[in-house]
């Protein structure tokens, strides 16, 4: 860069330490201008290391109010992102956009065409950004949108994986019908929600969810009065599970106790499934010395109970092996007979 | 006397040779916000590596010069509504803006150096009083008055009227 589009620059952030109180916003007379102008020209040849840096804020997108400038009867709005590689459990870590429209129909970042009318190019509100907890849970504080012409009341969502790749992008449907939210907000002309149901898009004749919605409906409890809160879950097809995390969610195996012991002890071992469970016991030269255990064992602990037979004393190997409709685990742990 | 009434419009173009600190951060963060939207909007089999190939098999991906430029928005607001590239003539004063859009001249997702946008800043309506030695002498007021506290803005490269309202006052 050349050094007086450098200097010019540097100056201009300079301009933030200042904070001069500028002709724009009040009109100050001459004499304290100038003395700005000193202590502007005075802070100049510090600027790099004393001035306020911009922030770096790569993050603040991300936010939980998305009301903006929008008004509207409050609306939380709470999705669950579940991994159908992850046995449809909870992912965490997922980025989630969501984006709709305020009460009278229209969008952020839109307008000024026949579709919107009204212009909000230069508006971000009702949109934004959070990741994931453990429970795959994000959770929005809004408003509740409103509807226009041609399209039933909906929320848009488009989910990513923790580095950014996109998994899915979906819509959110509204229960419709008689006493439900949307029909009671949109009753709600106190609240700014003027359109009625005059002309609303059903479900069934939306071109998004009239081929069903049974995995796009969302449950919707509250009132006008308090506020609405939509809960939700949808389903991606997130990271695979390695091998030890898939066997680490279908069950959990315990060390034996008694540990050592003479003449019997107990394995605990919790299970997510019905399961089928063998036990092999191998001795510390890998010989397989039997299988006293082979079984079907319902969900939950269960304890899996060995007795000594003819086993002479010494260490051995238990290898438990859990088969269910997931796959086939094993996990192996060392246990010593008296 | 009647005056007419101005926007003025500054273009700020942002590349991988931008030496500001502001700048290169809304690099970064427009250029990785544009690998998550593009997505949306590109083939997952055959993707357009560039913004303009995208564009030109693809109408819709005109959003994403909204849905990158939300990612500049943190960083935009730290400006506090001064174009610190546009001083006056005094150098102290600098010119405001009510409104900004971004657009993406192009960009690649194979290589963030071809990574490469341009923020246009809406400066508030001015009452234009007059150009005086290439500068343009504005003042924020656009009351009725008979004086006004002005501002001189040089003539520039990037810099330009984009609204003019006929006086009639």
């Amino acid at each position: 860069m050349e050094r007086k589009v450098f200097l010019k620059n540097s100056l201009g952030f300079l301009g933030m330490v200042v904070a001069a109180p500028s002709l724009l916003r009040a009109a100050g007379s001459c004499q304290s201008d100038m003395e700005i102008e000193n202590t502007a020209a005075c802070s100049v040849t510090n600027s790099e290391t004393a001035g306020p840096f911009p922030t770096i804020s790569p993050a603040s997108w991300v936010r939980t109010n998305i009301v903006g400038d929008r008004t509207g009867i409050p609306f939380t709005i709470n999705i669950t992102i579940k991994n159908t590689n992850g046995n449809c459990n909870a992912l965490t870590g997922a980025i989630v956009d969501i984006w709709h429209c305020d009460k009278d129909g229209n969008y952020s970042e839109y307008g000024g065409t026949g579709m919107q009318p009204a212009n909000y190019t230069s508006n971000h509100f009702l949109r934004g950004r959070q990741t994931t907890d453990t429970n795959g849970l994000v959770s929005f504080t809004s408003i509740f949108p409103g509807w226009y012409t041609g399209r039933a009341t909906h929320v848009h969502v488009h989910v990513y994986n923790a580095s950014g790749t996109s998994l899915l992008i979906t819509q959110i449907a509204f229960p419709e019908g008689t006493n439900s939210a949307v029909v009671q907000v949109n009753a709600a002309t106190s609240y700014g929600y003027t359109k009625g149901m005059t002309g609303y898009t059903y479900n069934a004749g939306d071109n998004v969810f009239s081929d069903g919605v049974s995995n796009e409906m969302s449950v919707i409890t509250g009132s006008i009065a308090e506020g609405f809160v939509q809960t939700h879950t949808i389903f991606v097809a997130g990271p695979t599970l390695g091998v030890a995390d898939a066997a680490q969610k279908e069950f959990q195996l315990q060390q034996n106790f008694p540990n050592p012991f003479q003449t019997t002890t107990k394995i605990p071992l919790l299970l997510n499934s019905y399961s089928t469970v063998k036990v092999d016991i191998i001795d510390l030269s890998g010989r397989h010395i039997g299988t006293p255990i082979n079984g079907e064992f319902p969900a939950g602990t269960n304890y899996l109970e060995l007795n000594r037979n003819n086993l002479s004393s010494g260490y051995y190997i238990f290898r438990v092996i859990v088969e269910n409709d997931n796959g086939v685990f094993s996990e192996s742990k060392k246990m010593l007979v008296h | 006397m009647k005056f007419s009434k101005i926007r003025l419009a500054y273009r700020m173009v942002i590349d991988n040779t931008s030496g500001i600190v502001w700048q290169q951060y809304v690099f970064e963060d427009t250029f990785r916000e544009y690998l998550m939207q593009q997505q949306a909007y590109n083939s997952k089999e055959n993707p357009q590596f560039t913004f303009r190939n995208l564009l030109y098999h693809n109408d819709k991906a005109e959003k994403l010069h909204f849905l990158t430029g939300i990612a500049a928005e943190p960083y935009i607001s730290q400006l506090k509504g001064n174009i610190y590239n546009v001083p006056d003539a005094l150098g102290n004063n600098y010119l405001p803006f009510i409104n900004y859009k971004l657009d993406i001249i192009n960009t690649d997702i194979r290589d963030s150096t071809k990574h490469k946008i341009g923020i246009t800043f809406y400066s508030p309506v001015v009452r234009l009083i007059d150009l005086i030695d290439r500068h343009y002498l504005v003042s924020v007021n656009t009351e009725t008055v008979s004086a006004w506290e002005t501002l001189s803005f040089p003539f520039q490269e990037n810099l330009a009227i984009c609204y003019f309202e006929k006086a009639d006052y």
